[in-house]
């Protein structure tokens, strides 16, 4: 029927049998534009982790415009690391690349293949799954090791209010799509070999037209270890100056309530709760959020939570670890001159 | 132009859901709405509808008895047809089987857009779209905050939302396009449109018996997330104090900052 299924199969025809072993963990590492995203680290950390009780090997896989830049960034985990190639060919989820992957898979029978469960990730990870005819699982917040060389993840539904546990049936590989945050960042001092694989570019059915970054936002909010979120109880747009500050202080990310995207104070790349973003950081501030179900779904899985709030009756303090009565018109500045004062 | 969308019925956000005592299920309350992602798609499927002439909306769900209410939803915002692909009723489905049946019936129907939100609230999988996709053989573009149709060409443009990027993408005919919060607002019903949801009769499809893809996962149970501790307010006589005490509590306590 379409444009996909009618592309040739492309040959693939690097020989990696003298340094790929069979049954790796391999992992998709993210990247902007030679940047990984902090998440790549944590999936490798896991990887490694997993590699090591099994004995296979760790391999990262890295792809799109400057893929090079970017696989010498992730070195300290994996035992190899593949970077596929495409000449004018720069977008990381491009058909070819997935094309590629799927040799690679079919080629190399890893055990597992990790992605961030990210907007990205699910781009392609779904349709590899569909080619290679192997279920996969996304959002895993948990992963181990079963009786019998079996994979069990663990999920949240329901916004966080419950986890669902899996174990592998089929046949490997495995695909598992994992959120940000879900594993510590880990520091390994292995030094890979690099690996380039060409990949051939043909037309691809989807052609890009433009590109670009959103900017000035910070650090991404699902990747943040600290997330100082904003909701009405700011009072208006103009106060979230003073949550740029405090996240900037704190080395977080600010995210904001659907009531306040929806009024147009801040961009909906801000919005936590259940049609924003999920987040998971070390620290969640909610600063005059009232603490509907929707915000909850979107940050119940964070470590600490702290609410500040006019109103003791609030639902947020439910979900909290610490509560703060007070005004935001006070309880801000004051909160950001004693961090100042500290240094 | 036949435009399907995918739509899926979840539990409303306030529904009481409670874990089975054994863990092998949950236990949801009867309220349930269509996707908030969903809505967001069938709502670009009617613009595209008011802007040209001969475009037919239909919306397809596969689930058990609830899947109704989002038709009906769908429906009351103005969908010309309802599909229900009918479902058991299961604790655990994988996508990829969600997808397979979904992409069966969409093979006999050869529409030229299929839309569907970019993920349901309840699982947050976001696999089944970019899964019909695949399945079809059709090109796969999303999340979309803007959608085009260039109708003389038989194609399309879509801004992606990519997280930290946008992307702009073309591609022909036929395609499957996911919806991202702010590429439509759904409508609110009329009340003629909310009648007509009500009395909705969707046409039927039982579910193919054979090829379906093998399950890759076995189902070991539920469980609930580790429960925070009740909440420790913060005393103190100014803003000030508070503030100074929270950080203390955060460093000393919560081993933060």
């Amino acid at each position: 029927m379409g444009a996909e299924d009618q592309e040739d199969r492309i040959d693939q025809s690097v020989d990696l049998g003298g340094i790929m072993e069979k049954g790796g963990i391999w992992v998709w590492v993210e990247h902007w534009e030679g940047m990984e995203r902090a998440v790549a680290h944590e999936l490798l950390g896991k990887a490694r982790e997993l590699a090591d009780r099994m004995g296979r090997q760790v391999v990262a896989l890295v792809s799109g415009a400057k893929a090079g830049q970017a696989a010498e960034r992730v070195q300290g985990h994996p035992d190899l690391i593949l970077v596929l190639e495409a000449p004018g060919c720069p977008k990381p989820e491009a058909w070819e690349y997935i094309q590629a992957l799927e040799n690679l898979c079919r080629d190399g029978s890893p055990f597992m293949l990790m992605a961030p469960s990210s907007l990205r990730s699910m781009e392609w990870m779904p349709r590899l799954a569909v080619r290679l005819g192997r279920s996969m699982v996304s959002e895993v917040t948990g992963l181990d090791l079963g009786e019998g060389q079996t994979l069990l993840v663990r999920r949240p539904l329901h916004g966080g209010r419950f986890l669902v546990e899996l174990e592998s049936c089929g046949l490997p590989p495995y695909l598992v799509g994992v959120r940000p945050r879900a594993f510590a960042r880990k520091e390994g001092s292995r030094m890979a070999q690099l690996e380039r694989i060409p990949v051939e570019a043909g037309p691809g059915a989807v052609e890009v037209l433009e590109w670009f970054q959103d900017l000035g936002l910070g650090p991404e909010l699902t990747e943040a270890s600290v997330v100082v979120a904003g909701g009405r109880g700011m009072g208006g747009p103009e106060s979230f100056q003073m949550l740029e500050e405090l996240a900037g202080l704190l080395g977080g990310a600010v995210g904001a309530s659907r009531s306040v995207v929806d009024s147009g104070w801040r961009p909906a790349s801000q919005q936590v709760g259940k049609s924003g973003k999920t987040v998971s950081p070390d620290l969640y501030m909610a600063m005059g959020i009232s603490g509907a179900i929707h915000h909850i779904m979107g940050m119940d899985s964070s470590r600490v939570v702290v609410a500040v709030n006019r109103d003791p009756n609030a639902l947020i303090f439910n979900h909290a670890d610490y509560g703060v009565v007070e005004d935001l018109k006070d309880f801000l500045p004051a909160l950001i001159q004693e961090l100042k004062a500290k240094g | 132009m036949e435009i399907f969308v995918l739509v899926k019925t979840v539990p409303d956000a306030e529904a009481r859901m409670e874990l089975l005592q054994d863990g092998s299920g949950l236990r949801l309350e009867e309220k349930w709405e269509l996707s908030f992602f969903d809505a967001i798609a069938v709502e670009q499927a009617l613009r595209i509808k008011e802007k040209m002439s001969g475009v037919r909306v239909s919306a397809l769900s596969y689930g058990p008895r609830f899947a109704l209410e989002g038709l009906r939803k769908a429906v009351a915002m103005g969908a010309d047809r309802a599909i229900h692909l009918e479902a058991s009723q299961l604790q655990w489905v994988e996508p990829m089987e969600v997808a397979w049946h979904l992409a069966q019936a969409l093979r006999k129907e050869n529409p030229e857009l299929i839309l569907c939100g970019r993920k349901a609230t309840d699982d947050e999988a976001a696999q089944v779209g970019p899964m019909v996709a695949g399945f079809l053989g059709i090109p796969y573009l999303g999340p979309a905050v803007a959608l085009e149709l260039q109708e003389a060409q038989g194609s399309l443009e879509v801004v992606a939302d990519l997280g930290g990027a946008r992307e702009k993408l073309r591609c022909r005919l036929p395609a499957l396009v996911s919806a991202q919060k702010g590429l439509a607002e759904p409508r609110v019903p009329t009340i003629q449109g909310v009648m007509k949801g009500m009395r909705l009769q969707p046409e039927k499809m039982g579910l193919e018996k054979e090829h379906i893809p093998q399950a890759g996962w076995r189902l070991r149970g539920f469980g609930r997330p580790a429960g925070r501790a009740p909440v420790r307010m913060i005393q103190g006589d100014d803003a000030a104090s508070k503030a100074r005490e929270l950080l203390r509590l955060l460093k000393q306590e919560a081993k933060l900052l």
